[in-house]
């Protein structure tokens, strides 16, 4: 069998010591090593198969250039989200990243996630689906009703079997919807024009949480 | 008014582009006002047969105007200081030369008449007052110059009433051009000052911006590290506690700072770890740290943090060995808006740098070498029994290296206290910008009313026109009065008994009565700027008042006063926002006057003289008027793009303070919780549900919205201490308010009873979302990965 060797860049040697020792159970993952930057993890020759990537770095890089970086490495991508801001969600869901997974989702969920990620699969979550989903850019995208209805069931934690139960398809056909709705977000690209533009992103980037509501 | 308030902060504008622009425009004028002289006086001189002669106040007259001259074709090389001055000694040379002549026909009356024309003839002069002490400078340049004038000529045996025309008319040119030139030298300061105010705004708008984005960028780091603390302690995985504790620990020092509103977390840490430092290495050395204006909009690196405290530890490690029993010793950082700096300072036993052996690499690679790959700065200051200064700094840009620069190379003592480095750096302008003039300015008899209302523009200072326009509107009645008395006197003196001769003697004062009539026309519009049917009116009644004149007196510079008249009336009206009109009406003037001449068949010369002065007049007025408006309008729009920096600052520092109490929120939720667990607490099952269900709470404060709100809150922490994953989003922009089909008519209370209803029932994991607008729900639930019917609140079955 083969064994998926995992490598995690996190500011916190703890996350990356959790994760040490929740893959030390598994036969089929293996942990490999640990950094807080990208750099130097890309250094080396390529001798692991997922890095598990913080999306806040304290070192300053962007996500956008942490998942370039480790994908132009050779290696597969996934990452770890803790705060649910939709708009860093947004920003990870257009690079080349397979899927983001939320720090204190269940174990199942992650080591579900990685072996998916080792395999190359997408990994699509319903955190993914609910920052794409309320994206006011998705409207004017083009997609099907059908896959809109995909989009908001997923979104609202249905799982994709579920999903599939609901419109009466098979979940194949989810999940072709799911990837095709992922690629159509990835190429919507984020305007960023003007100077303003460009400091809103920054903004976004600097992790303002949404305006609060009431 | 807004103005000037808006920024929070004192100053007073520099003196700027745009009057120093204008100071050296009016300079160039004067060059060629004194050209025109001079030329004018050498064409007179041979014209009249009077010789210039050394020994006259002739050549005085002409090396004034020269030197203005020069002064003139200098000016787009002076500064203003430099500009005012030559022009004040410009100026003041024509009074003292004027006072001079006036002074000597009292014991020698002259024979000259060039001599009291040369008194006369102050444009120049004038102009180079205005520049170097404004209007008042002017007016008395004018007064001096043509008191001065008819006196010699009273003295000299040379007086006309047609002088007296003359003077009067010249003396009111020169008040109003003067009044008008001081207005635009006065509009060009204010141009300036609303300059500056923006670029202040914006400075402060980015600074404001700054403090922003590092705010929410520490806010959320720190959010990370409580989240990452609560979901580590509560992880089923066997951690060390230990690592767990150090981890809470870390948060809550992070947190604490962010919640003190004051202190960045990061900042904080840094300065906590030198301190730590020093206590350790030398602990009687004094600490101290000062802060810059908008420090925190600095972000240290971690990398930079590293080198910092790495090489001050090698510098108290090295004070502590080297610089002897009972120094002195001082740790000072100073944290500024674009770079931390360190300073570690003893009065010890020194060394001389340059002895250090090159092969010793202790210091340059310690400090300076470990400085400089981390992107700082580093400089070592010694010399034997004068103690030794090391100064750290990154990054490696102007502001370090202008702190470190500033501290003298060998003497630690000498070297700037840090609290004096962060007053420079947050030194602002001191003193205020002259609050705006709101003050309408009325009535003058000249028709100048309140030519600028525009309320976003700049308005000429209101003393400017309170004591301008009375001056002006007594003296243009005054004046015209002595121009229609004296052109009445010369025509009684050379009347002879024909119609024509005994017109000549009472119509000058019809004429000056259709010129009132014209002046109140202007004056009475209820509007400052007057429509086309009164501009029409006042054409008509002006050409009327020029062309009977015309008509009736011989055709001379006296006696053709009243061109001067209408063309004085233009001007104002070009100043109220009808330059081109203004214009026109001059033109219908230099046709009146034009025509008259070629009737009574002047010679072309005379035609010139007497066409020359309105001509100018109007002219320069419109020009003025336009610059004016043009400078105003732009005011306007720095002055709108102020109030739009000052709008954002309002906003981003509103951002600021909403993340400062949400800091203190997160802090009060989670702080005894990090306590118990930075105490090295076991990991009881409680405490971890504890823990999972604060997390839980701290991603609901940012992405629940509407639905963190009871019932479902008190549910979605029951389902949390359950073990249950529970993530709420409320991802609609908008209220909720139309109707929808799946939950139609159900208010948002009831819907969220309900979920709260079906969250006890969860088992594993939980999504509620408020779904994003323009969908066939406003909410929706998942339950374990079915789909809650919030209508019937009911599972679905499948």
């Amino acid at each position: 069998m083969q064994v998926g060797r995992i490598a995690v860049v996190d500011d916190h040697g703890l996350v990356a010591l959790a994760l040490e020792t929740l893959l030390a159970r598994e036969a089929d993952l293996e942990f490999a090593r640990h950094d807080t930057s990208a750099a130097p993890v890309v250094r080396r020759p390529l001798d692991v198969d997922v890095v598990v990537l913080d999306l806040q770095l304290r070192d300053g890089s962007t996500p956008a250039a942490n998942v370039e970086a480790l994908r132009a490495w050779g290696a597969q991508v996934l990452v770890l989200t803790s705060g649910e801001n939709p708009y860093l969600v947004r920003e990870a869901s257009q690079t080349g990243a397979l899927g983001i997974v939320r720090k204190s989702a269940p174990s199942d969920v992650l080591l579900a996630a990685l072996r998916s990620a080792v395999r190359g699969e997408q990994v699509l979550s319903t955190e993914w689906a609910s920052a794409v989903d309320a994206d006011p850019r998705m409207t004017s995208a083009p997609l099907t009703d059908r896959e809109r209805q995909v989009l908001e069931l997923y979104a609202s934690g249905v799982g994709a079997k579920t999903v599939a139960a609901e419109l009466f398809v098979s979940e194949n056909t989810v999940n072709d919807h799911l990837r095709r709705i992922r690629s159509i977000y990835q190429q919507l690209g984020r305007p960023a024009g003007t100077k303003v533009e460009l400091y809103q992103r920054g903004i976004e980037d600097g992790f303002v949480p949404p305006p609060s509501r009431g | 008014m807004h103005r000037g308030a808006t920024t929070g902060r004192r100053f007073v504008a520099p003196p700027g582009r745009a009057e120093l622009a204008a100071a050296r425009l009016f300079a160039v004028g004067g060059t060629v006002l004194a050209l025109i002289a001079i030329g004018l006086g050498l064409v007179l001189s041979r014209f009249r047969q009077e010789p210039i002669t050394l020994d006259g106040p002739l050549p005085w007259f002409f090396a004034d105007l020269i030197f203005i001259a020069a002064v003139g074709a200098m000016a787009p090389r002076l500064g203003l200081t430099a500009l005012r001055m030559l022009s004040g000694v410009g100026a003041a040379g024509f009074v003292v030369v004027v006072s001079g002549v006036a002074a000597q026909a009292l014991h020698a009356p002259t024979d000259s008449s060039l001599v009291p024309w040369a008194a006369a003839t102050f444009g120049a002069p004038l102009v180079a007052a205005l520049v170097a002490v404004g209007l008042p400078g002017a007016w008395l340049v004018a007064t001096v110059s043509l008191v001065g004038a008819q006196l010699v000529r009273e003295l000299s045996g040379l007086r006309s009433a047609g002088f007296w025309a003359n003077d009067a008319q010249s003396l009111m040119t020169g008040l109003t051009l003067g009044f008008i030139g001081a207005i635009v030298l006065d509009i060009s300061r204010r141009l300036d000052a609303a300059a500056a105010e923006r670029s202040l705004a914006a400075e402060s708008a980015s600074r404001e911006r700054g403090r922003l984005t590092a705010r929410a960028r520490a806010a959320a780091l720190v959010h990370d590290e409580v989240l990452a603390a609560l979901n580590l302690a509560a992880s089923p995985l066997p951690l060390p506690p230990e690592r767990v504790a150090a981890q809470a620990s870390r948060a809550r020092t992070l947190l604490a700072g962010l919640a003190s509103g004051d202190e960045s977390g990061e900042a904080a840490q840094f300065v906590q770890r030198i301190a730590d430092d020093t206590r350790e290495l030398c602990p009687e050395a004094r600490f101290t740290t000062t802060r810059a204006d908008g420090w925190e909009a600095l972000q240290l690196t971690a990398q930079a943090a590293a080198a910092l405290r790495a090489a001050a530890r090698q510098a108290l490690a090295n004070s502590a060995r080297h610089a002897g029993d009972g120094a002195a010793r001082a740790v000072a950082i100073h944290w500024g808006a674009a770079s931390v700096t360190v300073r570690v300072s003893d009065d010890g036993a020194g060394f001389d740098p340059k002895g250090v052996p090159q092969s010793r690499l202790g210091t340059r690679v310690s400090i300076v070498q470990r400085m400089r790959d981390a992107g700082g700065l580093a400089r070592v200051a010694s010399s034997p029994g004068a103690g030794t200064e090391v100064l750290l700094g990154w990054p490696c840009n102007a502001q370090a290296g202008e702190w470190i620069a500033a501290a003298a190379p060998s003497h630690p003592v000498t070297a700037p206290t840090h609290a004096e480095a962060a007053g420079r750096a947050g030194a602002g302008f001191e003193g205020r910008f002259a609050g705006q003039a709101d003050a309408q300015v009325r009535d003058s008899a000249a028709g100048t009313r309140s030519y600028v209302e525009d309320d976003d523009g700049v308005a000429p200072s209101p003393r400017l026109l309170r004591l301008g326009l009375p001056v002006i509107a007594v003296a243009f009645c005054a004046t015209q009065l002595v121009a229609a008395w004296a052109a009445a006197a010369a025509a009684r003196t050379t009347a002879s008994p024909d119609a024509l001769g005994s017109t000549a003697q009472w119509m000058p004062f019809v004429v000056l009565a259709t010129v009132f009539v014209g002046s109140e026309v202007l004056r009475r519009g209820r509007d400052p700027r007057p429509n086309d049917r009164r501009v029409a009116a006042l054409i008509g009644v002006l050409t009327t008042a020029t062309a009977v004149g015309a008509a009736t007196a011989p055709f001379t510079f006296a006696d053709m006063w009243f061109a001067v008249s209408g063309a004085l009336i233009y001007a104002a009206l070009a100043f109220r926002g009808r330059a081109g009109a203004a214009l026109a009406g001059g033109g219908a003037l230099l046709a009146v006057i034009v025509a008259a001449g070629l009737v009574q068949g002047a010679a072309p010369l005379t035609i010139v003289m007497v066409a020359a002065r309105p001509v100018i007049i109007v002219g320069l007025s419109a020009a003025l008027a336009f610059a004016v408006e043009s400078m105003q309008r732009r005011a306007a729009m720095l002055h709108a793009r102020a109030l739009r920096d000052a709008e954002q600052l309002a906003w981003w520092a509103g951002r600021r303070a909403e993340l400062a109490s949400r800091g203190a929120q997160v802090h009060s939720l989670v702080d005894p919780t990090l306590a118990q667990l930075a105490s090295g607490a076991q990991a009881t099952p409680q405490l971890q549900r504890q823990c999972l269900a604060l997390e839980g709470q701290l991603r609901d404060d940012i992405r629940a919205g509407r639905l963190a709100a009871e019932p479902l809150a008190a549910a979605a922490a029951r389902a949390r201490a359950r073990g249950v994953d529970v993530v709420l989003l409320d991802d609609r922009d908008g209220p909720i308010e139309e109707a929808h089909a799946g939950d139609l008519n159900v208010d948002l209370g009831t819907l969220l009873a309900r979920m709260a209803a079906a969250l006890d029932l969860a088992e594993q994991h939980a999504v509620g979302r408020v779904l994003p607008v323009g969908r066939s729900r406003a909410v929706s639930l998942t339950i374990d990965g079915r789909p809650i019917d919030l209508v019937a609140a009911t599972p679905q079955n499948h």
